[in-house]
C-alpha cells in the first residue's frame, strides 16, 4: 500500500467503514445475472445487496434474485453518486453511465469485467477485461475505496431465484443539484452505416455456397445478412452463379477473413474456402450433406437444406 | 478555436500471436499503430474544421505516441502535444482523464473533443465519459455523421433500439465510431517532412500541466494476463429442424 492511499484514510473523512456493500444498476430484468453474481460476492463478505431500479415493478423479481434492498430511483448515476458504495455493478450497456459515477465516486473501473472476485486482504476487486477483441483478458485489480465494473449478463450464470426471499423496497429521495450536462437525444432516424470496411475486416460474415440453390435461396441469405447485420459473401460457386463479385467473394485466392463470426450457408467448403476463414472465430456451418469437408472447420455444424433451415432460423432471431 | 483529437498508440495485432495453450502473447515483432478508431476521430475532426479552427492532436505516452502523433500532423493535424512522463507509465483511465483536463485548461478555447470509441488494448473506453464528467461537458458515444451547426454539434449514435439522431451544446466529448469514415492517407512528402521539423511535436511533462501526485494516482492495477480456453472441436448439435435452428440462434445470439 502506498502512502497517499493511507493519508487518504487516515486524513479525510473518507474512511473504509463508510463505504459498504454491493450495488447493482438494474435497468432491465434481462441484467438479473448480475444481482446473482452480487449476491454470491456479498455471501462471502457478509454485506448487503441494494438494486437500483427504474421500474417499479421490477422490485420482487430483484428481492426473489438476491437484492436485500431495492431503491427505486429514476436516475441511477445520481442516485448512486450520493451513496457510499463499495460496489457497483453496472450492465456492460451502460458502459457511459458507470465510467460517469466511476469519476464522481473517485473509483477504478473495469469495464466488461470477466471472472470477478475478490482480494481477501485488501478488498479490492479482481476483474479481466478482454483486449484486442477477445484475444487474451487483462487481469486487472481495482485498489480504490469505491469499485465499479460493468458486467455481461450474458457470460455469467443464470441467477437462482427464490420468491420467499424477503427484502425492503424504498423510494430514493429525489437527488439535490443539477443532473450532468447530457446530448439531448432528437428521435430515432434511419440510418445504415456506409460499410468502409472491406469483407477482410468484417466482424459477422454470412456466406452462401451452391447449397443454397437458386436465387430464391440467396435471397434468404440477403435476408439473414441483414438481419445480423453481417456482411454478405460468397464461395467461389457462389461467384460462379454471379451471386457475388470478387471483393465478396472467400478463398485463398480471394479474400482471406477473420471475422468474429462466419456462417458459411450451403457451403461445401474446399480446401480454398476452409483455409480462407482459418482466423475466424466463430463458424457456423449450415449444409445438407453431413459429409461435407466444411463440417470439420465448423465450431456449429447444422445438417440441413438451407432453404428449409433458413426461415425457421430467421424465425428464432426476430 | 481547438479540436482535440486523442491518439492512442496501440500495439499493433499483426506483430504478436496469442497461445491459448501456453497462455502466452508472443511479439514478434514490437510496433504501433495508431487505435483504428482515433484514426476515424481525426479524419471526423479534418472533415469538420473550418479556416477558424485548429486540430490539435493529443497523446500521452513515450516514442509510439510521439509516432503517433507525427503521422496526425502529416494527415493534417496543425498542432501535436505530448505529455511524456514516467510518472503516466501505469496510468489508468482516471490519471489519463485528469490529465487531459488540464490540457484542455492549458488551450483554452477547446469547443470539441473527438476521441475513438473503441480501443484495442486496456483503455477499458472510458476516457471519454470520464472527461466529460471532470469537465462537466456532454458526451456523445459512437458517433457517426458529426456536424457542427453553431454552437451545438449532432451526430447519429447508437441507442438500445437502433440509431438516434442526438445534439449537444458545445464544448462537448465524442467519441467517434469505428468505421465511421475513412481515414485519409497521409502525403509521402509530408510524412517526411514531419519527420524532418523538431518541432512538430511540442512535448510537456505531467508537472508543467500541472498534475499532481494526487493526480498521478492509478486507482486500477494490472496484475497480468489470462486466456480464453482453447478452441475445441466443433459441436454438431441434434434435433428437430425446429429446434436446430432455435440452438443455432442461441449461438448468435451470444456473439
Amino acid at each position: 500500500m502506498d502512502m497517499t492511499h493511507i493519508s487518504t484514510l487516515m486524513g479525510e473523512a473518507v474512511t473504509a467503514e463508510n463505504y459498504a456493500d454491493i450495488w447493482v444498476a438494474l435497468p432491465a430484468l434481462r441484467a438479473a445475472p448480475l444481482l446473482g453474481e452480487a449476491r454470491r460476492l456479498a455471501d462471502a463478505l457478509g454485506c448487503y445487496v441494494h438494486a437500483v431500479i427504474a421500474d417499479k415493478d421490477l422490485s420482487q423479481q430483484a428481492i426473489a434474485f438476491g437484492a436485500d434492498r431495492v431503491h427505486v430511483a429514476a436516475e441511477a448515476v445520481s442516485f448512486l453518486a450520493g451513496q457510499q458504495p463499495e460496489f457497483v455493478f453496472f450492465p456492460v450497456s451502460q458502459g457511459r453511465q458507470a465510467a460517469q459515477l466511476a469519476q464522481r465516486l473517485h473509483a477504478g473501473l473495469i469495464t466488461d469485467a470477466r471472472n470477478v472476485s475478490l482480494d481477501d486482504s485488501t478488498r479490492a476487486l479482481l476483474g479481466s477485461h478482454p483486449v484486442y477483441g477477445g484475444e487474451y483478458l487483462l487481469d486487472l485489480a481495482i485498489t480504490s475505496l469505491a469499485k465499479v465494473a460493468t458486467l455481461d449478463p450474458r457470460f455469467l450464470p443464470e441467477p437462482f431465484a427464490d420468491p420467499s426471499r424477503a427484502g425492503e423496497v424504498t423510494a430514493a429521495p429525489a437527488t439535490d443539484g443539477r443532473p450532468p450536462t447530457a446530448a439531448r437525444d432528437l428521435g430515432r432516424v434511419d440510418y445504415a452505416p456506409h460499410p468502409w470496411r472491406p469483407l477482410t475486416k468484417a466482424k459477422v460474415i454470412v456466406s452462401a455456397g451452391r447449397g443454397v440453390k437458386d436465387a430464391e435461396g440467396f435471397a434468404l441469405v440477403k435476408q439473414l445478412a441483414a438481419s445480423l447485420g453481417a456482411e454478405l459473401a460468397g464461395d467461389q460457386s457462389a461467384r460462379d452463379s454471379g451471386w457475388v463479385d470478387e471483393a465478396h467473394q472467400v478463398g485463398v485466392t480471394a479474400q482471406e477473413v477473420a471475422p468474429d463470426l462466419y456462417i458459411a450457408i450451403g457451403i461445401r467448403g474446399d480446401t480454398m474456402h476452409n483455409a480462407a476463414i482459418a482466423r475466424a472465430r466463430q463458424v457456423i456451418a449450415i449444409h445438407s450433406n453431413p459429409d461435407a469437408p466444411i463440417f470439420a472447420v465448423a465450431d456449429h455444424g447444422v445438417v440441413a437444406s438451407p432453404k428449409e433451415f433458413l426461415p425457421k432460423l430467421l424465425e428464432h432471431l426476430a | 478555436m481547438n479540436i482535440l483529437v486523442i491518439l492512442r498508440a496501440v500495439l499493433d495485432p499483426n506483430g504478436f500471436t496469442v497461445n491459448r495453450r501456453a497462455q502466452k502473447v508472443f511479439v514478434n515483432r514490437e510496433q504501433f499503430i495508431i487505435n483504428p478508431s482515433d484514426k476515424n476521430a481525426l479524419e471526423a475532426a479534418l472533415s469538420l474544421t473550418t479556416e477558424s479552427d485548429t486540430v490539435v492532436a493529443v497523446a500521452l505516452g513515450d516514442a509510439p505516441a510521439e509516432d503517433a502523433l507525427r503521422q496526425a500532423r502529416a494527415m493534417g493535424a496543425g498542432r501535436a502535444l505530448l505529455v511524456r512522463d514516467a510518472a503516466l507509465k501505469n496510468a489508468d483511465a482516471t490519471v489519463v482523464a485528469a490529465a487531459l483536463r488540464h490540457l484542455v485548461n492549458h488551450l483554452d478555447e477547446t469547443r470539441l473533443v473527438l476521441l475513438g470509441a473503441e480501443v484495442l488494448d486496456a483503455d477499458l473506453a472510458q476516457v471519454g465519459p470520464r472527461l466529460a464528467a471532470v469537465l462537466d461537458w456532454p458526451f456523445i458515444e459512437g458517433a457517426h455523421q458529426l456536424e457542427i451547426h453553431g454552437s451545438t454539434v449532432t451526430a447519429i449514435a447508437p441507442q438500445s433500439d437502433g440509431f438516434h439522431k442526438v445534439e449537444a451544446d458545445l464544448p462537448a466529448v465524442v467519441s467517434v465510431a469505428p468505421d465511421s469514415n475513412q481515414p485519409r492517407y497521409a502525403p509521402g512528402a509530408k510524412i517526411i517532412n514531419v519527420y524532418k521539423d523538431r518541432h512538430a511535436v511540442e512535448t510537456h511533462t505531467a508537472a508543467e500541466l500541472p498534475l499532481g501526485e494526487s493526480g498521478l494516482t492509478s486507482l486500477t492495477e494490472r496484475r497480468g494476463e489470462s486466456f480464453p480456453p482453447e478452441r475445441e472441436l466443433g459441436k454438431r448439435p441434434e434435433g428437430s429442424p425446429d429446434e436446430l435452428a432455435r440452438q443455432v440462434a442461441e449461438v448468435i445470439r451470444k456473439i
